[in-house]
């Protein structure tokens, strides 16, 4: 019994950690990122937009009102992520977990297979390009049937083909 | 009268029958796809568009948006999930029906229905855009102005549960919008002395990036097992009874009241399909003299979630048409289509291309038959499009999103632009931040700032014009009480 309750004390403690921290990445920390770039193109607007004009309005009045906006709902996104947590913490009140935790290693796997096939394609073209990225994706998602590496090359290169050809596009 | 027959007469051509026959199997192929939504197929195929004419490529497009809505549901009656949002809720009676071995019967009611609701979305279309549009052809920088503010409006209902996330995404895209030579006085705006943003950032690169890359990172980053593509079994058994049209005619009632209701749902900008579907089940369910069997497969209840969901089809064009302001993302990366070929969505539309958006009306009509007989000839092709593992998949719509962006302007510079608004749309997924404002506000943002520049030297100061001019007037009233009406349903779904 009274393992029992430890383990349940336990796992509401993991549950309060884990959205404390759900609270910390969906409200603080966008705050953050939002207050840092609304801050730095503040500051760099005026090398940005560079004008002489005198009217009320200039090109320069409506982006900084949007950035004024920017930091202003930053702050305010933060300080209701502290508040839900202040509360979180005085009501001792705990909430189910978010979603499962991801996999950023693919993630970051797929928009570097992107990223090369971008470079690729400048050095070759876009077939070579799009074959990369085709067979790319499924290396990355573990696929060995080689029949879907023939149906994907295939497929990519027929499409090629259509775009060039038939709708025209100036593809390299 | 005039302008109806001249758009009569474009229409007739291999090549618009060509587009319209393949953006609706590509618009079912889409739809029916987990995952793939009708947003993405717009934005993959916006690129096959460049070369095209301009009434072909708007109706490939508005075929594949039609299409797409639709092609949602085979999959939500066969495998009990939903390839669009829009059809979730038949879900509800669709897969009831499948499991009883009615699968055809509810397959040919969702087609059926949603035809007819296409159907009557488009007369609604075509009756009151060009009304609207004779209303709206004076309006002034005043009213413009007024317009996109009422157009950002929207921002409120479709910001979920954090408002303030939903104006800081606005806001971003309103900054976007800045990017480039500023229109009035020739200045430069956020260049960073990178020549190709001179002429700013065009709005396919965004669409490409949020909608499509966007996709591909949160698949990836969702995906824990070895395999990302799921296998399931998608059949519908040989010699099921199917629906004859003739029969629809047994559930005129409901069919008049959910496309009433689609169409009414879709002309008020940042509703949606799921929420016209799920407003029309209800009522249909509330009005049934058998209640009880909704839910457990009751094919009154197919049949009134898809003829809504596909009357918003045709409703969500009319504020787009007439006033510029799109009502969610299919229509706002439509906008972004209609402007690469050069027709500006607003008040002058139906006055400088009459003709063309005629011809796109009556295009949409012929795009519900086509569907129809496409839906009925290759449903059974369509239900094994859900077994293609998402691998292959997820190459194919990586190297459209390549192509696409190259092709805006041939350039790589676009292609490292589309990944970076990927990951800006992957982390707005992980942060829970909606991405309709920021398309709001990256297509309204040049109207906002521009026709208030503009305003203000016609006010001379005088501020107050901005509230006593009747239509600028109403537009204000209407924008308050869309903020209004928008709070009221959050506080009131919260319990407040």
């Amino acid at each position: 019994m009274s393992s029992g309750s430890a383990e349940n004390g336990s796992g509401f403690e993991m549950r309060g950690v884990q959205s404390m921290k759900d609270k910390l990445s969906k409200n603080i920390l966008p705050g953050i990122v939002f207050l840092v770039f609304g801050i730095v193109m503040y500051c760099l607007t005026p090398g940005q937009i560079q004008t002489d004009e005198t009217s009320a309005f200039t090109a320069r009045t409506f982006p900084c009102l949007i950035l004024g906006i920017i930091m202003l709902c930053s702050v305010l996104l933060i300080l209701q992520g502290v508040a839900g947590l202040l509360k979180e913490r005085k009501e001792q009140r705990e909430e189910t977990a978010a979603e499962g935790r991801g996999n950023p290693v693919l993630f970051l796997e797929v928009l570097a297979l992107m990223a090369a096939a971008a470079l690729l394609g400048r050095v070759t073209s876009l077939l070579v390009s799009g074959i990369l990225i085709g067979t790319g994706f499924l290396v990355l998602y573990r696929d060995k049937k080689p029949l879907h590496y023939v149906i994907e090359i295939a497929v990519i290169a027929a499409a090629y083909f259509l775009f060039k050809s038939v709708f025209g596009l100036d593809l390299p | 009268m005039v302008d109806f027959m001249a758009g009569l007469a474009l229409l007739p051509s291999v090549q618009n029958v060509l587009a319209v026959l393949i953006g609706v199997f590509l618009g079912i192929v889409v739809g029916a796809i987990p995952g793939l939504t009708p947003a993405v197929g717009l934005v993959l195929c916006i690129p096959i568009t460049f070369s095209m004419d301009t009434v072909p490529a708007i109706l490939l497009l508005l075929s594949i948006y039609c299409a797409g809505t639709y092609g949602g549901s085979i999959t939500a009656i066969l495998i009990r999930t939903p390839g669009t949002p829009a059809a979730a809720c038949t879900v509800l009676d669709g897969y009831p029906l499948a499991q009883k071995g009615r699968a055809r019967e509810a397959l040919d009611m969702a087609l059926l229905a949603s035809t007819i609701g296409g159907i009557f979305s488009c007369v609604m279309l075509m009756v009151f855009a060009p009304q609207i549009s004779k209303f709206t052809i004076n309006f002034s920088s005043i009213e413009y102005f007024m317009i996109a503010v009422f157009g950002l409006s929207v921002i409120v209902s479709v910001s979920g549960d954090n408002l303030i996330k939903g104006f800081l995404a606005a806001a971003l895209g309103l900054l976007i919008s800045t990017v480039g030579v500023d229109s009035q006085s020739a200045v430069l705006r956020y260049t960073f002395g990178v020549p190709r943003l001179q002429s700013g950032i065009p709005i396919v690169i965004v669409l490409v990036g949020l909608f499509g890359v966007c996709e591909l990172f949160s698949k990836a980053f969702e995906t824990t097992g070895k395999d990302g593509g799921q296998q399931v079994r998608a059949d519908i058994g040989r010699g099921q009874k199917g629906i004859h049209p003739w029969e629809m005619l047994k559930y005129w009632k409901t069919l008049l009241v959910s496309s009433l209701i689609g169409t009414g749902i879709g002309a008020l900008p940042g509703t949606g399909a799921a929420l016209s579907s799920f407003l029309s089940y209800d009522v249909a369910k509330k009005r049934s003299s058998h209640p009880e069997t909704y839910g457990a497969g009751e094919l009154d209840g197919v049949c009134a979630s898809e003829s809504a969901n596909n009357a918003v089809t045709g409703a969500t064009l009319i504020p787009l048409l007439t006033l510029g302001i799109p009502g969610d993302s299919n229509v706002a990366i439509l906008l972004g289509a209609l402007t690469i070929h050069g027709l500006v969505p607003g008040p002058q539309l139906f006055k400088s291309q009459g003709p063309m958006i005629y011809a796109m009306m009556i295009g949409l009509m012929l795009v519900n038959v086509v569907m129809m007989v496409e839906g009925k000839l290759l449903v059974r092709l369509f239900a094994k499009v859900s077994l293609i593992p998402y691998p292959i998949l997820g190459g194919l719509v990586a190297f459209f999103c390549v192509v696409g962006a190259y092709a805006t302007n041939n350039s790589y510079f676009n292609i490292y632009m589309a990944i970076l608004f990927g990951v800006i749309g992957f982390l707005f997924r992980k942060w829970k931040f909606p991405v309709i404002p920021l398309m709001l506000g990256l297509v309204l943002g040049n109207m906002l700032e521009q026709n208030f520049r503009r305003a203000i030297i016609m006010c001379k100061g005088q501020y107050s014009m901005f509230f006593t001019r009747p239509i600028s007037l109403v537009f204000f009233l209407l924008t308050v009480g869309s903020i209004g009406l928008a709070v009221y349903k959050n506080r009131k779904r919260k319990g407040v």
